[in-house]
């Protein structure tokens, strides 16, 4: 069949050429057709676009031409509108929004033309044959010869013949262009210059008069080097470069959107760049640790804090816009994760792969698919919080406690062995045989209560309610009590109650035989084998029936004994914890059921991992309810019918968004979701023998013989579930004993030592996060629409750097690896050149944040690529990176440029002088307090909530927190010169005029002037300068306090230059 | 100066981005726009009332007969997912149906004094958004796309055409007691265009309507203080490179300095008659109708004064589930809801229509009034009702729209847009056509690609036209 394929299909195109000269022919389809098959086809073509009605997908209509006449004249390339408009001559511009063809493709047009446009294309394509006429690899073949998509290649050039050109390898690289253009660089700016410069680049911050001073004293040739270093020592440092990564990773502190709910622990995220800068962390450490930190076998520690640092480096996932109360999850997840997607490549790659959403990308090497291999690895996880302490830290006093409670588990087992020939007497006594709690009084009529009030009621109502219920069912014949209740029976209704037992036993095991058989999902939490998703310290896997948790304060040493299944408290309720099922569907007609218990711990279900709760379509519960039992998941089942959801539990201080109190708890055991409900099969007496019996001192034995059996087994760490009910039911009701007063000395100093190791354990500290769940292939969209599903793509890196299809969970650790390897062709240079931007104004690459076919290309690629190569080579350490660049000599040139540098390179790109610029918002405001010398907070620290932005520093161009900034824009708006005029300055001028003019040696008016011009502009005032100042004092009654707000105000306070 | 679009496009592109000339020129290319237009323009400003919280067109400007028919039924057509979940059955108008005006419109009598101006309106009742949620369903009105980050319209347009007044922003946003719509205020940003475009609030409920406005000292000394400033500017300038920027930056304190003066003159209605206050209603015992009145009063100054666009907010009545942020959101209370805040926006309007009007202003004004979206044909609880965004209406009016006309058609319930369907992008290619500009070419390039405010969709509503 292929073979009678083909060859119907080369008959067809021996047909169609017939008359075409071979050479011809080749030439079309090798330079032609390829050309016009990626460029033109998607507006005009026979099938279903055809702008400006031309189609060029075929001989026929192409020649033709469309509505503004002939496209094509054989012969007459000059006279022909495609050479026009390809060459974007009057006014016509081809391919339409797309950067120009290159001039050999032009010439191989023009080429064409002249012989005639020879065109096999005869007959009309259909959209089969349109989606087939580029192929994919092909196209991405040859746009991945781009420059950014090859290996870092340089030579250093000769050394430059100038003196001070010669010490740094930088300036060679910049000279030599310069020398090219016949450019004289500008002379070294003075050390006033200089230094303020320095400062501001590096910490964002001016000097300070003893700065100053010290360094024009410091006549040594080492002088400006050891500002340098002392700056790149200094917090400061980090504070200002972490607001430049922060900008990249779009940093926010809410979601936006109605609500504009808050993300918990954002700001952890903060000062982890903060601290990793100021140690300077290697940069392919810190990108590992973006992607997959929470991973990494051995995590970067802080020895002083105990914080695993590398665990906050996915925060940034989490910082993403979402939607509110959702009605559409998919469409919601789809543009969170595209969020993600877009910039985890732009800030790590410079690229757009976001664009590949809907079709491969339009002018770079990515294709649809790759936008879907990196979407199955971000949804293969759970938007969380994770434990940011280190494994140390989390384990604390772990060990320790399960050694004491090894030893009490034998302890309280002899105590209450002890107590079993006493055994009726104590469970007459027991609270659950007494008369039910009375239900509180109803609020009289026109009582308000407070909302604190409320709560103490509802929880205290919730406690009776729990109780009560607890007695109710004390005789039921699945009870552990059931059979006690009739013991005092005549033994007819003894049997009755016995024969009661059997057919309810029977038939609930039946019962949930079948609701399990019949269940669309069902999770089993008591065995090993099921699959599940935890973090936090919390849980170690499934629990063994018996194992039992304390309390931590109050009157009763232990808190419970369990069943098996998974638990979050069994060392301490400060402990994190976090479960998740797998994904399962919203089923038409079921319910979905948790066995679980629990305190202050919030049940979801997520829809498509929305992580964001809202009353009406995605309800959250917090479970306060400390016995196992099952209960009907919190959700709008029927409402999100056919969609994917999952089921998770989360301790108090993990929950999303709005995070509860330091203690809480839970136990889960199963997950259902089905037609029919699972129903408790209790632990009876008589689960656990198979005697006849029949009177009350038989019942009595059974009792003490049960007991004993279990508390033995309980002692050795193996029982059964129904066991461990059946023990907890004696010492839930303090028939065997718990009271910390009735236990004796050792146990009790026992239990106080737990509680003081319980004590010192802290509680875990969080940031923003993922977690591994279960692993998806995201089928591709077509067209980007969700409701077109086509197949699933594997988890992989972009297929322009290679690789294979991710193995590992959700494949995080394997892409963090991939963004680091040599195949990778952008990350250094992006970073690099970044730093390039804010050191030097622009960088080499002007767009920053677009390293593709529509971003610009490299002023210096020789330049960008030996940076890369010495920060790899360097141990990827950003400090050296920068320092190498501020050292150099073109970072000192003086910011003078000459009359041939306005004609030459009026934008400054080869750098003959420094280009002065704007300082960005954040140093504009620092840099006024600094010099007012008021205590404020640096404006990195200020809380960025989306629905409440600073003004002042929007104002000032910093940008909304939406996607990857690296290069800001600087705009004049009149709202700053307000600001600046009507609210800051005259704020700040008189402090400012207090500290500069505190010396008492300042006598006449020039001194005064001189300090208070190095105090604000960090250099002596000009001659010209002091003549102006003088002249204003003597005019406006020597009013210093407006001359200060004058200088406030004036441009060189917010300049860098 | 000017800079048309495309060519702006690629002056930023090129890097010129951060020169403060080109935020100069925004503000001071004056009216030589025109001459770079893609076509002639028909309009010069809009003015957006803007209902947030969703006013519900069955019961205003697209009546349907068949709610009365089929009160209490259930609803015979798939129910869509809405964010109350808590659907009742088909819920008839308390409003009655009339034909209004020369032209025959059918609306409810819920706006007697709009309905009165129909041979000015152009109703539009297929309009749909793809959002039933209030921030999402802003953002989406505003800038095209549902979150945050985006330019809103008003940026766009200020951005395609500069400010004819130099003085005063091209964008202003008018509040008088009224909240913010959920989102924030990223609904009236600049997105990634120059900030010169964003939303400016002038808040007439205060002494000073713009944040810092007020001249913090007296102005003869603010003059002083700013000759000085400038004189040290100059030695600056002259020092380093790129002056030009140095020189735009003091302009724009310059530009400050008189918007101290031009806005308290223009916010100070004392000089207006009498008779137009009480036309717009300024006097009514109503409150909140008496602070909407101020609002459109203003806008109608504004737009004399040359500012591009202007938008409206609505205070709440607290009424159903409308509170500041959304003041139109009956879920619950629709009649009680619904009529208070009709009545506040009702006289308003429709004065500033006929003002405009007889300043022969209307042509060259485009007046739209939208929400986020419609609301259920069916109940929400016992009398109120859900968002619905499958189907609501708009109408536009001045600015070289055919009055008295209607576009498109909900089903026979209302709920879903059936005949000319309408969407967001439709409304600004439509809007940005009569200010003479091509929808397809205001684009900006951004994270590698040409944005536009009207994504990749948007037809021009020829039919409405004139």
């Amino acid at each position: 069949m292929k073979l009678f394929f083909i060859s119907l299909f080369s008959v067809l195109a021996v047909n169609a050429a017939d008359k075409i000269p071979a050479d011809q022919l080749e030439f079309f389809e090798s330079k032609i057709r390829p050309v016009l098959a990626e460029s033109c086809y998607e507006c005009h073509n026979s099938v279903n676009k055809k702008k400006g009605k031309l189609a060029l997908d075929w001989r026929e209509p192409m020649m033709k031409g469309g509505s503004e006449g002939l496209t094509i004249v054989p012969g007459k390339p000059e006279e022909s509108l495609l050479i026009k408009s390809i060459r974007h001559e009057d006014d016509l511009e081809m391919p339409s929004k797309a950067p120009k063809l290159s001039d050999a493709v032009i010439a191989d047009f023009v080429k064409w033309i002249k012989m005639g446009a020879p065109d096999p294309r005869t007959e009309k394509p259909n959209a089969e044959d349109l989606e087939k006429a580029v192929s994919w690899e092909e196209v991405r073949n040859k746009r991945s010869k781009w420059w950014s998509f090859q290996p870092l290649k340089y030579e250093i050039p000769p050394k430059p013949e100038y003196k001070d050109w010669q010490n740094n390898p930088v300036d060679s690289f910049i000279f030599a262009k310069l020398k090219d253009l016949k450019l004289r660089p500008s002379e070294k700016a003075d050390k006033f210059t200089l230094l303020r410069r320095v400062h501001l680049v590096l910490t964002g911050l001016p000097p300070s008069t003893e700065d100053i001073h010290k360094f024009i004293a410091d006549k040594s040739p080492e002088a400006y080097v050891k500002v340098v270093d002392k700056l790149l020592s200094e917090n400061a440092y980090g504070e200002r470069w972490a607001r430049h990564w922060m900008d990249w990773y779009r940093y926010a502190e809410s979601h936006g959107s109605e609500g504009d709910p808050r993300i918990p622990y954002a700001e952890a995220y903060r000062d982890y760049l903060i601290r990793a800068l100021n140690n300077d962390v290697p940069y392919d450490l810190l990108l590992k640790e973006h992607i997959a930190g929470d991973l990494l076998k051995n995590p970067r520690i802080n020895k002083e804090t105990g914080i695993n640092e590398s665990a906050i480096g996915p925060a940034h996932f989490r910082l993403v816009p979402h939607g509110f109360g959702v009605t559409d999850a998919y469409d919601e997840q789809i543009t969170f994760t595209d969020n993600q997607i877009d910039v985890l490549t732009k800030a790590m790659m410079g690229v757009t792969v976001s664009c590949a959403r809907c079709h491969n990308h339009k002018f770079d090497p990515i294709s649809q698919k790759d936008f879907y291999r990196l979407y199955g690895i971000m949804i293969s996880n759970k938007p969380s919080t994770v434990v940011i302490d280190s494994e140390e830290k989390q384990q604390k006093n772990k060990k320790e406690i399960a050694q004491l409670k090894n030893e009490l588990r034998k302890d309280f087992a002899d105590i209450w062995l002890n107590q079993l020939n006493n055994l009726p007497n104590l469970m007459e006594k027991a609270d659950i045989f007494k008369p039910k709690l009375p239900e509180l009084p109803k609020i009289p009529k026109g009582k308000k209560l407070s909302r604190d009030e409320r709560n103490k009621r509802n929880a205290e109502q919730n406690r009776i309610r729990q109780i009560n219920q607890r007695k109710q069912l004390a005789d039921s014949p699945i009870h552990p009590f059931g059979l006690w209740t009739v013991k005092d029976a005549p033994s007819n209704k003894i049997q009755a109650f016995i024969n009661n037992y059997k057919n309810m036993s029977e038939s609930v095991r039946k019962e949930n035989n079948e609701a399990i058989k019949e269940a669309d999902f069902y999770l089993d939490l008591t065995d090993p084998k099921s699959e599940y998703y935890t973090s936090g310290n919390g849980i170690d896997g499934i629990s063994p029936a018996g194992s039992f948790a304390l309390n931590s304060h109050g009157d009763k040493a232990i808190m419970g004994i369990y069943s098996s299944g998974i638990y979050s408290h069994l060392t301490s309720t400060k402990h994190a914890a976090i479960f998740s099922t797998g994904n399962f569907k919203v089923t038409e007609g079921t319910s979905l059921n948790i066995k679980m218990a629990g305190q202050e711990v919030q049940a979801r279900t997520p829809i498509r991992n929305y992580p964001m709760t809202h009353g009406g379509l995605h309800p959250a519960t917090i479970l306060k309810d400390e016995e196992m039992k099952w209960h009907r998941g919190p959700g709008r089942w029927h409402y999100w019918k056919g969609d994917t959801a999952h089921f998770e539990l989360r301790t108090a201080k993990d929950i999303i968004p709005r995070t509860g109190p330091e203690r809480s708890w839970f136990g889960v055991q199963a997950v259902l979701i089905g037609k029919k409900t699972l129903k408790d099969e209790g632990a009876s007496i008589l689960d656990f023998t198979k005697k006849n019996i029949s009177g009350k001192e038989e019942i009595i034995a059974l009792y003490k013989e049960i007991l004993t059996t279990v508390i033995k087994k309980w002692a050795t760490g193996k029982m059964s579930d129904k066991e461990a009910i059946f023990l907890q039911a004696f010492v839930n009701e303090g028939i065997l004993k718990n009271d910390l007063k009735n236990l004796p000395e050792n146990v009790k100093s026992k239990i106080n030592h737990y509680r003081k190791l319980e004590n010192e354990i802290p509680v875990p500290k969080r940031a923003p996060g993922l977690m591994e769940a279960e692993v998806i292939d995201q089928p591709l969209m077509t067209r980007g629409d969700y409701k077109k599903e086509a197949e699933k793509v594997q988890r992989e890196f972009l297929e322009i750097f290679g690789g294979k299809p991710y193995k590992t969970n959700s494949g995080r650790l394997e892409l963090a690896e991939d963004m680091v390897s040599t195949r990778n062709t952008l990350k250094s240079r992006v970073l690099v050149n970044r730093i390039w931007a804010y050191v030097f104004g622009e960088g080499i690459v002007k767009s920053t944040d677009n390293f593709g076919r529509l971003g610009s290309k490299p002023s210096h690629p020789e330049l960008l690529d030996f940076l890369s190569d010495n920060f790899e080579k360097n141990g990827w350490s950003i400090k050296k990176t920068l320092k190498l660049m501020v050292t150099s000599r073109a970072f000192m040139s003086s910011s003078q440029n000459s009359a041939r540098a306005d004609e030459v390179d009026p934008e400054n790109v080869y750098l003959s002088y420094f280009t002065p610029r704007r300082l960005d918002a954040e140093a504009i405001h620092d840099t006024l307090y600094t010099i007012a010398g008021r205590k404020f907070q640096r404006a990195v620290f200020d809380r960025v909530i989306r629905n409440n932005l600073n003004s002042f520093l929007s104002d000032f161009n910093r940008p909304t927190p939406v996607s990857t900034v690296s290069r800001r824009l600087t705009t004049n708006v009149p709202a700053q010169a307000l600001t600046m005029m009507n609210d800051i300055t005259p704020k700040l001028s008189i402090h400012t005029m207090n500290i500069a003019l505190k010396q008492k040696t300042l006598k006449t008016d020039e001194e005064k002037l001189q300090a208070l011009f190095l105090h604000c502009y960090n250099r002596p005032p000009t001659k010209n300068e002091l003549r102006i100042c003088k002249e204003f004092l003597s005019q406006n009654d020597n009013d210093w306090k407006i001359m200060t707000e004058a200088i406030l105000n004036s441009k060189e306070i917010i300049y860098v230059y | 100066m000017y800079i048309n679009p495309l060519d702006r496009r690629r002056f930023l592109e090129l890097g010129f981005g951060s020169l403060g000339g080109l935020a100069l020129s925004s503000f001071a290319n004056a009216e030589s726009a025109s001459a770079n237009l893609h076509h002639q323009a028909k309009a010069k400003s809009v003015i957006l009332c803007y209902m947030s919280g969703g006013v519900s067109h069955v019961d205003s400007f697209d009546p349907k007969p068949m709610l009365h028919k089929m009160h209490g039924k259930p609803m015979p057509v798939k129910v869509q997912k809405t964010q109350f979940d808590n659907n009742g059955d088909i819920f008839q108008s308390p409003w009655k149906m009339k034909k209004w005006g020369q032209s025959g419109i059918e609306m409810t009598d819920l706006f007697p004094n709009i309905a009165s101006c129909a041979d000015d309106l152009a109703v539009v009742r297929s309009m749909t958004a793809k959002f039933s949620e209030h921030a999402q369903g802003n953002f989406f009105m505003h800038t095209g796309f549902p979150f945050l980050g985006y330019p809103s319209a008003g940026a766009w347009i200020n951005y395609g055409l500069g400010t004819v007044n130099e003085n005063l922003p091209g964008y202003v946003v008018l509040r008088n007691k009224t909240g913010i719509m959920h989102g924030g205020v990223s609904n009236y940003g600049n997105g990634f265009l120059p900030a010169t475009t964003q939303g400016s609030f002038f808040n007439l409920d205060r002494k000073t309507p713009v944040d810092h406005i007020k001249p913090e000292r007296p102005m003869e000394i603010q003059r002083k203080n700013l000759n000085l400033m400038s004189q040290l500017d100059e030695g600056f300038a002259n020092r380093i490179a790129k002056a030009r920027q140095i020189k735009s930056a003091v302009a724009n304190y310059e530009t400050a300095f008189k918007m101290q003066t031009e806005v308290p003159e223009i916010t100070d209605l004392s000089k207006e008659p009498e008779h137009i206050k009480n036309m717009y209603g300024m006097n009514s015992q109503n409150k909140v109708m008496a602070n909407y009145a101020h609002q459109c009063l203003m806008a109608r100054r504004l737009v004399e004064k040359g500012v591009r666009f202007v938008e409206l907010t609505c205070a709440s009545v607290g009424l159903g589930a409308g509170g500041g942020a959304n003041p139109w959101d009956q879920h619950g209370d629709l009649e009680r809801g619904h009529g208070a805040m009709a009545q506040q926006v009702d006289q308003p309007i429709a004065a500033l229509i006929k003002d405009l009007k007889q300043r022969g202003l209307l042509d060259s004004t485009l007046i739209i009034f939208t929400g986020e979206f419609g609301r259920t044909p069916f109940s929400q609880g016992s009398n109120g009702r859900d968002h619905n965004p499958y189907g609501f209406s708009l109408w536009l009016a001045g600015g070289g729209i055919k009055g008295g006309t209607t576009y498109g058609a909900t089903d026979e319930l209302g709920y879903y847009a059936v005949d000319k369907v309408a969407t967001v992008y439709d409304l600004w290619a439509t809007v940005l056509h009569q200010l003479g500009m091509d929808h397809e070419k205001l684009t900006y390039r951004y994270s590698g690609r040409d944005i536009r405010l009207t994504d990749v969709h948007g037809e021009v509503w020829h039919d409405i036209l004139t």
